[in-house]
């Protein structure tokens, strides 16, 4: 924690300098932010969450290249005053690449991002998140692997090796977002991994790999992966009824997918799917008793409108749904936080040179419309160098259980501000 | 009989090359002129330059805009281009690839370096401000000779220098224009002056282009002061370390490679 705290000062207090720095050599380019979050939930009646929050967030990037190599590294922390479980420190890139002409390699830790659409992301599962950060969109943790990238044609293929498992962060017993019954702290069980043999393991080993080719055809852009890897968006939850210990479990697992978007005039209409096959207990079953069968197909369609009005305002129109089939209710629900659900949203953008967006959006549960998930943002830039955003979350929902889906509070209804300076 | 014959074949065919030319109409007269200024420009291979943007607004306050452009000319379509923005801080590594054609819409991806996303937009809203600036990204695209319909209206002088005057009408009814009205000056093969007149055919704006640099057989414009004749804005953009003809990967033009 010491460490954390410490490296994440220095983020805070020498990455200005160290970004002059870096700027004064040519061949370098250095950005960051720094940012105050503060977010204050509505009262859960549970005296063991932190209904208030208030945190200092940073992010340091740091690039060099000298043909025909290129290095980067960025990472990010979050020293929370109200409650240091939620004090990470993240490296999301630290890689080196090599361009030899025909192919591409780069060896390091790396985030990817293989979604199309806003707010459901069948097609982007690689990397582990922080499940305790923002439901639509899980700040992700890099992952150690080697990519090999070609030019096919018109399109580009992708080879990826990963050795390693990166870890989730998982939320406290103090954090709403908790998935456990209260005053069980995920952070503090042994996570453990069902892989690609079928062994429960808690080794941090193990092969994992993807395929990926991308094309633009037309006014259309395609992507097809198959991935073999260790899922970690949700973790099952096993019992060792010796001890009486609950073990988070994450599962191997083989997708196949893609995603296709198509621009036709000021629409843009998105599809990303996968199928994905779970590696079943070598056996039947783990020590901890059997694992459920979670194989299923997830779908998301999408379709994104924009419009301009004659005083240069934007106005963009997002409307997505996604349905998970081949699982039963309950098993789909247990399987992430969203399952079947619609996303409407709407974006004004007013071009003005503060660059000012309000995005508000709503989530329902298409299975029970009475589950409702309202979002609204603001984001201004003042100073050239800051920015603010305030938002509120509200959710709707006329029950919570401990099934998963979005009947559980994700994160419960809160208000937030954040004031970053970027550099 | 003969020397009659004789000189009627010559009148006919003296006429035949004199008077298609003298007959030709305004607009006639201003495709061809387009296409000469096309001709002109073209063969640059590649180009790319540092820009800096001033965005001046009523009360003289200034906020700057940076980027880095570089471009890939077009084989039998419109060019290729690729803008990296470096400021506001925020928008830092922010990526826009744009894919003009000489017909139809133009092909966008907008890369988000935050979340590592390139994302496929429409190009439908060409209208819209350029980063908050009196520039429209119509302004800011290749400008193809297929996007409009011209009319010669004349020579003259401006400035002391000799320049055509053309009217100039988008052909995509979504532009934020009915017309432009064009100073093209002889030597540089570029305008000197555009008038953009708005949908209500009310003068939107005027771009005054100075500061001329040959690079090779090619002149480029290296300074554009647009003023908004109706919001008394002002944006000025300025373009640095400017090189044509090198030998850039077209590869490097293709939205997977906008990522890090």
């Amino acid at each position: 924690m010491l460490t954390r705290t410490a490296i994440l000062a220095v983020i805070g207090l020498a990455g200005p300098w160290l970004v002059s720095e870096a700027r004064a050599k040519s061949k370098w380019k250095s950005q960051g932010q720094l940012a105050l979050e503060g977010r204050t939930f509505s009262d859960d009646a549970n005296p063991l969450t932190v209904d208030q929050g208030l945190g200092l967030f940073g992010r340091l990037e740091l690039e060099h290249k000298h043909k025909p190599f290129k290095e980067k590294a960025r990472l990010y922390g979050r020293l929370d005053q109200q409650d240091m479980r939620r004090t990470i420190l993240v490296i999301e890139e630290l890689w080196a690449e090599w361009d030899l002409g025909p192919f591409e390699l780069r060896v390091g830790a790396d985030i990817l991002n293989w979604s199309a659409t806003e707010a459901f992301h069948p097609a982007d599962i690689i990397n582990a998140r922080n499940i305790d950060s923002d439901a639509e969109n899980y700040e992700k943790i890099g992952e150690p692997m080697v990519q090999l990238s070609t030019r096919i044609g018109r399109g580009t293929l992708k080879g990826i090796f990963m050795p390693f498992y990166s870890q989730p962060i998982l939320p406290s017993s103090r954090s709403r977002l908790n998935f456990l019954p209260p005053g069980i702290d995920a952070t503090e069980l042994e996570t453990l991994r069902l892989d690609y043999r079928g062994e429960l393991t808690d080794s941090r080993f193990g092969p994992q790999g993807a395929l990926r080719f991308t094309q633009t055809i037309g006014d259309a852009d395609l992507d097809l992966h198959v991935i073999h890897h260790m899922d970690r968006s949700q973790p099952e939850v096993l019992f060792d009824l010796n001890s009486g210990t609950i073990h988070p479990v994450f599962r191997a697992v083989t997708q196949v997918g893609g995603t296709y978007q198509h621009v036709v005039d000021a629409f843009v209409f998105k599809l990303e799917a996968g199928y994905r096959w779970f590696v079943e207990p070598e056996g039947g079953t783990t020590i901890y008793g059997p694992l459920q069968e979670r194989n299923h197909l997830q779908v998301a369609v999408g379709a994104e409108y924009g419009v301009l009005s004659d005083s240069d305002v934007e106005h963009t129109f997002i409307l997505e749904a996604q349905s998970v089939f081949g699982v039963d209710e309950d098993i789909r629900k247990s399987l992430q936080l969203f399952q079947r659900d619609a996303l409407l949203g709407y974006r004004i953008s007013l071009g003005d040179v503060d660059s000012t967006e309000v995005l508000v959006s709503m989530i329902v549960d298409l299975e029970d419309p009475e589950h409702v998930f309202l979002n609204a943002n603001f984001k201004q830039r003042f100073l050239e160098s800051w920015s603010v955003s305030a938002g509120a979350r509200m959710l709707f929902s006329p029950e919570t259980t401990a099934s998963g889906g979005i009947n559980v509070p994700p994160g419960a209804s809160h208000v937030r501000v954040v004031l970053t300076r970027y550099f | 009989m003969n020397a009659k014959l004789i000189l009627s074949s010559i009148i006919a065919c003296t006429l035949q090359f004199v008077l298609p030319s003298q007959a030709q109409s305004p607009e006639e007269k201003g495709l061809e002129l387009a296409k000469k200024l096309d001709l002109a420009n073209e063969g640059f291979i590649s180009e790319s330059s540092e820009m800096e943007m001033d965005l001046i607004n009523a009360q003289n306050d200034v906020v700057k805009r940076r980027m880095s452009i570089r471009a890939l000319e077009g084989k039998g379509d419109g060019d290729k281009s690729v803008a990296t923005f470096s400021w506001p801080a925020d928008v830092k590594g922010t990526r826009l690839l744009t894919w003009t054609h000489k017909n139809g819409d133009d092909d966008q991806w907008l890369y988000l370096p935050a979340i590592k996303r390139t994302k496929r937009i429409s190009a439908r809203n060409k209208s819209g401000s350029f980063m908050g600036s009196e520039f429209a990204y119509e302004d800011m695209s290749s400008q193809e000779v297929e996007k409009y319909t011209y009319k010669l209206l004349g020579e003259e002088k401006l400035d002391g220098r000799d320049v055509w005057k053309m009217e100039r009408y988008p052909v995509d009814k979504r532009s934020g224009y009915t017309r432009q009205i064009v100073w093209t000056d002889k030597e540089y093969m570029n305008p000197l002056k555009i008038e953009y007149y708005d949908r209500k055919n009310e003068l939107l704006k005027t771009g005054l282009f100075s500061d001329y640099q040959k690079h090779g057989k090619h002149w480029r414009v290296s300074k554009i002061d647009m003023y908004n004749a109706q919001t008394k804005k002002r944006s000025i953009l300025v373009w640095k370390n400017r090189k044509l003809g090198e030998a850039l990967d077209e590869d490097d033009f293709e939205s997977d490679a906008l990522e890090d």
